[in-house]
């Protein structure tokens, strides 16, 4: 099995970095690669080619709590910015550009305040346990399916 | 009666910006500005603090060129320290410089105006972006994301860090390069220039496609400013400053960078946050200059490194006396681009890169200092003032930007007035008018395009604000 996990956002941003706080608390695997960014570029389509599974950690202050959805890759490029990607529209990229063909899924984590600030909200911090174990189960179940 | 279009934003741009069009009563364009709307204070911010963190805070002013910044600002502290870094700092500092220049470049070039380039300037704009040149031309984006990706690795290896990273500093640079970093950043290189090569015929083969935009977006007379070493070869690091007029003429040579203040003054309009530098003999507005890619290739008579001395020997031919026309930005950027890479080729294989002697320390024996360098869009200044314990007093940054601020103005007026008919807005006429920013590639520009749907919404209104015309793209 071949996994990237990648935890985006900015820890100087209070709860903007909750998804480097959850892949704080991965246990190591085989096979799992982690790769922390402040924000998805071009450049990291071509490191998600071989990987079987993607993760995305990502914060949402959208989401009540946290949950792991499965990417579907958009038909017309999608997000903005060539300097600032969604998640599906980098799976996007990495599909037509260099032939991506794993499963792709994205952890929406809990997130409000996104002030300047090292610490995470209590808020966000309550919910960390629970994103770091779904991504753990996800991880462990495509273990167990593609040794 | 007089009108006035309004573009706002231009696009999402590293900070904000507006353009406003004015147009005459019988419906030509008058005149043009470009806005810059934001402000943001970093020089404020440094007052109180002691100058050794000056490096860490100055990465953060800019998130494409922090290196620059970074670069600039330990070289003040050099000045304040009064050392010189040792060799293997100055080398590694060199690299890194080139690595950042090579991975901006690759941005403005492949990511943000590429799709103008190789799709056209009036294609869909749906279709006329990142993507849509990822459907189009899947090896021409592989090798310019390979590009920025090995730039922003130098970055990484060194620096700890893409962006920001935590390296420069007063008297030279915080830590060794190891022999496996220097061996990983050399394997980038054959297939660097390869892509380099192949992006330059590309680019040439297109021009003739451009000759109207070419002449009218941004074609005019002005002075040229840029670094050079003291033979007058290309130089980003550490050099002097020399300035040429539009016929190739040296206007000043052997100019000293740390008394940039003697030669270069700054002018500010109501109407926009960016201020407006100027050479100071010739006055406001007068004395207008530009700086970055293509200044630097009018200044230098020579690259020094053989396959851009080659292209450099070809772009001076375009014209008798310096290129004058801003299209030709991109060109140059890609012949500096190729320039970088031989250079850092060349500093992998010195050993005394690898020294592990990186920082020379000492209590501030100055008060004040300048350091410079050529950061990606021109010729970057730090000037810092310190107190006798260090904390910092006042500092000033002239950046690339602000010194071409009046040559964006004058090249988004002539493409408006050549390429807008009020009467009639269409998305591909008001593209030209952004295009003409684009080449100057102003740290605003970081964000002037768009993957998709471009969020520009311009509109046209007469005198009371009645709404004549819209154009939108979102």
């Amino acid at each position: 099995m071949s996994a990237l996990v990648i935890a985006i956002g900015n820890r100087l941003r209070a709860d903007d970095g909750v998804g480097h706080h959850v892949a704080d608390l991965l246990d190591p695997m085989p096979g799992v690669t982690l790769l922390r960014v402040h924000q998805l570029t071009p450049e990291i389509a071509a490191g998600m080619q071989s990987a079987e599974t993607v993760i995305f950690l990502d914060a949402d202050p959208g989401a009540d709590v946290p949950s792991l959805d499965r990417i579907a890759e958009p038909a017309e490029g999608g997000g903005p910015f060539s300097h600032s990607m969604n998640p599906a529209t980098l799976v996007a990229l990495s599909a037509r550009l260099y032939g991506f063909r794993g499963e792709a899924w994205l952890c929406r984590l809990y997130a409000r305040d996104f002030s300047a600030s090292p610490e995470i909200s209590p808020e966000a911090a309550a919910h960390l346990q629970e994103g770091a174990r779904l991504v753990q189960q996800l991880l462990e179940a495509r273990c167990t399916s593609r040794p | 009666m007089s009108e006035r279009i309004v573009i706002h934003p231009v696009t999402r741009i590293e900070g904000h910006a507006k353009i406003s069009i004015y147009v005459d009563a019988a419906g030509e364009v008058e005149s043009a500005q470009f806005h810059v709307t934001e402000f943001r204070g970093f020089e404020k911010i440094c007052e109180g603090r002691p100058f050794h963190e000056m490096p860490g805070l100055m990465s953060r002013v800019c998130g494409i060129c922090p290196v620059s910044h970074v670069l600039a600002s330990s070289k003040a502290g050099d000045g304040l320290l009064g050392v010189d870094p040792p060799p293997a700092a100055v080398l590694q500092r060199r690299l890194v410089n080139y690595a950042q220049l090579l991975q901006s470049h690759a941005l403005s070039f492949f990511h943000l105006s590429s799709p103008d380039l190789l799709l056209g300037l009036d294609s869909p704009p749906e279709k006329r972006n990142f993507f849509g040149l990822v459907e189009r031309e899947p090896d021409f984006i592989r090798r310019g994301i390979r590009l920025r990706q090995f730039g922003q690795r130098v970055i990484e290896l060194a620096g700890g860090k893409r962006v920001h990273p935590t390296w420069g500093a007063p008297g030279g640079v915080q830590r060794p390069l190891s022999k496996e970093a220097r061996d990983e950043m050399a394997g980038w290189v054959r297939e660097s220039i390869e892509s380099l090569q192949m992006a330059l015929g590309r680019l040439k083969s297109l021009l003739d496609s451009f000759q109207e935009e070419v002449q009218h977006m941004g074609n005019f007379p002005s002075l040229f400013l840029g670094t050079v070493t003291p033979d007058g070869g290309l130089e980003y690091y550490d050099g002097v400053i020399r300035i040429v007029d539009s016929e190739g003429n040296i206007v000043a040579d052997r100019l000293d960078p740390r008394r940039y203040n003697t030669f270069i003054e700054e002018a500010s309009e109501e109407w926009t946050f960016i201020k407006f530098a100027y050479y100071k003999p010739l006055g406001y507005p007068g004395g207008k200059y530009r700086v970055g890619p293509l200044a630097r290739l009018n200044v230098a008579q020579h690259a020094g490194t053989p396959l851009a001395d080659r292209e450099l020997r070809e772009f001076k031919q375009r014209s008798r006396g310096a290129v004058c026309e801003s299209f030709h930005y991109h060109l140059a950027r890609l012949i500096e681009m190729l320039h970088a890479v031989e250079r850092m080729e060349e500093l992998l294989n010195d050993p005394e890169l690898l020294g592990e002697d990186v920082r020379a320390r000492a209590l501030p024996n100055r008060r004040e200092a300048v350091g410079s360098c050529e950061a990606p869009r021109g010729t970057l200044f730090h000037h810092y003032t310190i107190d006798r314990d260090g904390t910092m007093r006042k500092a000033n940054l002239l950046i690339a930007t602000g010194q071409n601020n009046q040559a964006m103005n004058i090249a988004v007026e002539q493409a408006a007035r050549r390429f807008v008919r009020p009467g009639k807005l269409s998305e591909g006429m008001l593209n030209r008018v952004e295009a003409a920013i684009r080449c100057f590639d102003p740290c605003l520009s970081c964000s002037t395009h768009a993957i998709g749907q471009m969020p520009l919404v311009v509109e046209l209104r007469d005198k009371t604000g009645r709404l004549l015309d819209r154009v939108s793209r979102s």
